[in-house]
């Protein structure tokens, strides 16, 4: 009996951080499956999200007990059930979350757009270790290297704090659902087809009087946007961050793998890498002796790629072309 | 004679020690054919890369309409009436041949993501007349039974007159087509230069065509201009040119003198 409710357990948080990582996908397939931007750098926007949306609900440090670390929003409890019998915290946060990751991407773009290929996605890579390093040194902002813990659950104690996970995974699968067909309708628009066409031929859409900057900027500022909700639900999934939650493998390079795996330029099979990819990763723990090994997952993942690329070279649901 | 749409005057585009473009001047008329011949190298797409900022000028001025048309962005040149085509396609590979073509007009509202996402009933309406658009430009170059073909799967025929089409479709005043006849049937060309001719007199659109079927520019164009290393050395009626000594000269290996 204890088995099967580990099972379940692990069943429910599986699809709550495959559900995250899903939402990131569909912002890198803006990226790079549309637009053709190539984004090193999700672990900015990743971890911008998650630290926004914590330190937004956080409340104030006790100063007793912190020297640095400074401040907390304290949204979730001036907005949140105890106060106003609902927590309207939650939505606000999300929007927020995506709000600075846009501004930071148009800003940052604003200046590194223009570059192509692989001088972009270097500049991408700089991006992230650069937010990673400053919620790591600047303790008044978010406390260092300790990170933020006890970060305030959404409807919390609706169940037992051991089931949460099932209050929680709903939320994320309207989020999903929503980023999903708010992204599919942008693909299918003239504005799809801008971006689709930067990634095709930039010179093209530049003969034919359209601003490829502008759309680049566009298109990057609104992936971020959804790698910043991803990153927020992370935080209250979670429920603590830290700076080593960041670093480019787990918030960079297995999404990357997820959008390779799934199916670039295909909102559909992004969403699938994610989950596929999740579960292999989350799944390998329970294989016995030496295939349990956390290293060896790696070369697991590797392995994947190499088949599917092998035997589905355009991933598990290749692009098709979305008819308006 | 009228007002010239375009004028070029004394421009300079060297790349390292090469002046590909060497001090050319020439004016183009609103609403002719003006053929641009010469041999490989003459610097001829390099002047529709000046035409269109896509490379900029190092020195001379590039007037379109009265206006400077140097030093703007090159989707600034699209949009002040100028369409191009390129000599090697610039189609857009993963996706559909309307498509393409339903890039082009300006001033889609879906184009900007807020409309896309709470008016897509108004987006929906200008899109249907885009299609038709498109569709009318298809009928013209006898690509219509490719509508809802990739452009990658396309020939390089196809795919030069996908380009004449993705032009078409900007409403343009002036054109330069990049070499438009390589690898098109010659059947179909000769069609397409009727056209032209057609879009010429009935819409007055001013046409600039690099092209090596020297018989065919001679046909079609209303004057010739002549290019060889960087310079234009000829400039005249399609008689003039044929007879003209230096011409000759630069396409049977000899260098102007």
């Amino acid at each position: 009996m204890v088995e099967f409710e580990g099972i379940i357990l692990h069943i429910g948080s599986f699809l709550v951080i495959a559900g995250i990582y899903a939402i990131i996908n569909v912002g890198l397939n803006v990226h790079y499956g549309h637009t053709g931007l190539f984004n090193i750098g999700i672990a900015a926007f990743f971890a911008l999200g998650a630290y926004t949306a914590s330190i937004l609900v956080m409340p104030p440090p006790n100063p007793d007990l912190y020297q640095r670390y400074e401040w907390g929003g304290n949204l979730a409890f001036t907005l949140g059930s105890e106060r106003i019998g609902f927590d309207l915290w939650f939505p606000l946060v999300l929007i927020a979350a995506a709000a600075v990751c846009a501004a930071v991407a148009y800003l940052v773009g604003s200046v590194t757009i223009r570059l192509r290929g692989d001088y972009l996605a270097i500049t991408t890579l700089g991006l992230g270790e650069t937010i990673r390093l400053v919620f790591t040194n600047e303790g008044w902002l978010a406390d260092g290297t300790r990170g933020l813990n006890g970060i305030p659950r959404v409807m919390d104690g609706l169940v037992d704090p051991h089931w949460y996970d099932f209050v929680f995974l709903p939320l994320v699968l309207i989020v999903l659902v929503i980023v999903y067909f708010v992204s599919q309708r942008l693909a299918a628009s003239p504005w799809g087809r801008v971006i689709l066409a930067i990634r095709e031929n930039e010179d093209t859409v530049e003969m034919v009087g359209k601003n490829a900057f502008q759309f680049k900027l566009q298109a990057f500022a609104y992936g971020a946007a959804l790698m910043g909700i991803g990153g927020a639900l992370y935080a209250f999934a979670k429920h603590s961050i830290t700076p080593a939650a960041f670093e480019p493998f787990f918030a960079t390079f297995i999404i990357w793998a997820m959008l390779i795996l799934g199916g670039s330029g295909n909102h559909r099979g992004a969403i699938l890498g994610a989950f596929v990819l999740w579960a292999v990763i989350s799944s390998s723990q329970f294989l016995p002796g030496f295939l349990g090994d956390p290293n060896l997952r790696l070369a697991v993942i590797g392995l994947l790629i190499v088949v599917v690329l092998l035997v589905r070279p355009a991933g598990l649901i290749p692009e098709t072309r979305t008819r308006t | 004679m009228t007002e010239p749409i375009l004028q070029v005057e004394d421009a300079v585009c060297a790349f390292g020690g090469l002046r590909a473009v060497d001090n050319c001047s020439f004016e183009v008329e609103a609403g002719t054919i003006t053929g641009l011949i010469g041999p490989n190298g003459a610097g001829k797409s390099t002047m529709f890369n000046l035409i269109t900022d896509m490379v900029p000028l190092q020195s001379g001025r590039i007037f379109f309409d009265g206006r400077r048309l140097d030093g703007i962005p090159p989707h600034s040149v699209a949009r002040r009436g100028v369409a191009r085509t390129f000599q090697i396609p610039g189609e857009l590979g993963r996706m559909t041949v309307l498509e393409n073509l339903a890039l082009v007009p300006e001033g889609q509202l879906g184009e900007a993501m807020f409309t896309s996402l709470f008016a897509p009933g108004i987006v929906r309406r200008q899109e249907e007349r885009i299609r038709d658009q498109a569709r009318e430009v298809l009928g013209l170059l006898q690509l219509t039974h490719l509508e809802e073909e990739l452009a990658a799967n396309l020939s390089t025929g196809q795919k030069k007159l996908l380009e004449i089409g993705r032009a078409l479709m900007a409403s343009p005043k002036l054109v330069l087509l990049d070499e438009p006849a390589a690898g098109v049937n010659p059947t179909l060309m000769r069609n397409i230069a009727q056209t032209i001719k057609g879009l010429r007199d009935e819409r007055g659109i001013t046409w600039v065509i690099v092209e090596h079927d020297v018989p065919l520019i001679m046909e079609m164009s209303d004057r010739v201009i002549v290019m060889a290393e960087g310079k234009v050395i000829a400039n005249g009626t399609p008689e003039e040119v044929r007879s003209d000594r230096r011409v000759l000269d630069a396409y049977l290996g000899g260098v102007a003198a």
